[in-house]
């Protein structure tokens, strides 16, 4: 399984277990499968625990579910949990933390 | 494989098709050349892997749309004893290269294109041909 997905009460909690995001890993996909845009949550925490290394191909799986939920639902936050410090850099470089509360290792 | 561009050395090249697996490779490829001849530039393994990432997946995902037939051509050129070049070529359209701006710019971290370009420039010197299929990233080689 590429994530593991928990519900906790108005939050759901992402898990990456792949060690590479590299766009191949078809992120927003398996979100569609668990049917969790369909859910009314408020908060969506992802954790980057297993995550090495990341592309921007791979950023743009996250960025798809942003997106997503722009327009469905603006007020939507994000955080993203134990994110290695190298990884943690490009997310900066790219300006997510506008977006993403990012909390490093 | 050896040449000359322009009076300069080509001192490694690789052609490869547009596959996932060949992104990697060329990567690996690229990354061996460099420690099997001990050229070692100011950026650590994991800055160097991932500006090569952005250079050939750009040319995958955005020059050849995944088409499997169509090649990436990268090749390295040493430039003098301060500089090495890498050169990646796809065989796309091209695009406008002053349409990608330097940075995300507020607010709009979500924009669908674009950050791989400027992940690169954060770490290396970058120049592309006047088609716009061919992205030059110039790195100093370490003191």
């Amino acid at each position: 399984m590429i994530a593991d997905v928990e519900f906790i009460q108005d939050a759901v909690k992402i898990k990456i277990n792949e060690t590479k995001i590299d766009g191949q890993n078809s992120i927003f996909e398996l979100l569609i499968e668990k049917k969790i845009l369909t859910k009314k949550i408020e908060k969506i925490i992802i954790d980057f625990e297993n995550v090495i290394y990341i592309n921007s191909l791979g950023i743009a799986e996250f960025i798809s579910l942003m997106r997503y939920y722009s327009e469905k639902r603006p007020k939507m936050k994000y955080k993203f949990i134990n994110v290695d410090k190298k990884i943690s850099k490009i997310f900066k470089m790219i300006e997510l933390d506008n977006i993403a509360d990012i909390e490093s290792k | 494989m050896n040449g000359s561009e322009n009076g300069l050395d080509i001192i490694f090249e690789e052609v490869v098709k547009t596959t996932n697996d060949n992104r990697i490779k060329l990567i690996e490829d690229t990354i061996k050349y460099f420690n099997d001849n001990s050229i070692v530039v100011n950026l650590d393994h994991y800055e160097l892997y991932l500006i090569l990432d952005e250079a050939i997946s750009n040319a995958m995902e955005h020059g050849n749309k995944w088409i499997v037939d169509k090649h990436v051509f990268l090749q390295i050129t040493r430039r003098s004893d301060e500089k090495v070049e890498i050169s990646v070529k796809d065989e796309g359209d091209g695009f406008d290269p002053n349409l990608v701006p330097l940075n995300v710019g507020e607010n709009k971290p979500m924009v669908s294109r674009g950050r791989g370009i400027i992940i690169i420039k954060k770490f290396c010197e970058v120049f592309w041909n006047n088609m716009g299929n061919e992205i030059r990233l110039l790195l100093s080689i370490a003191g």
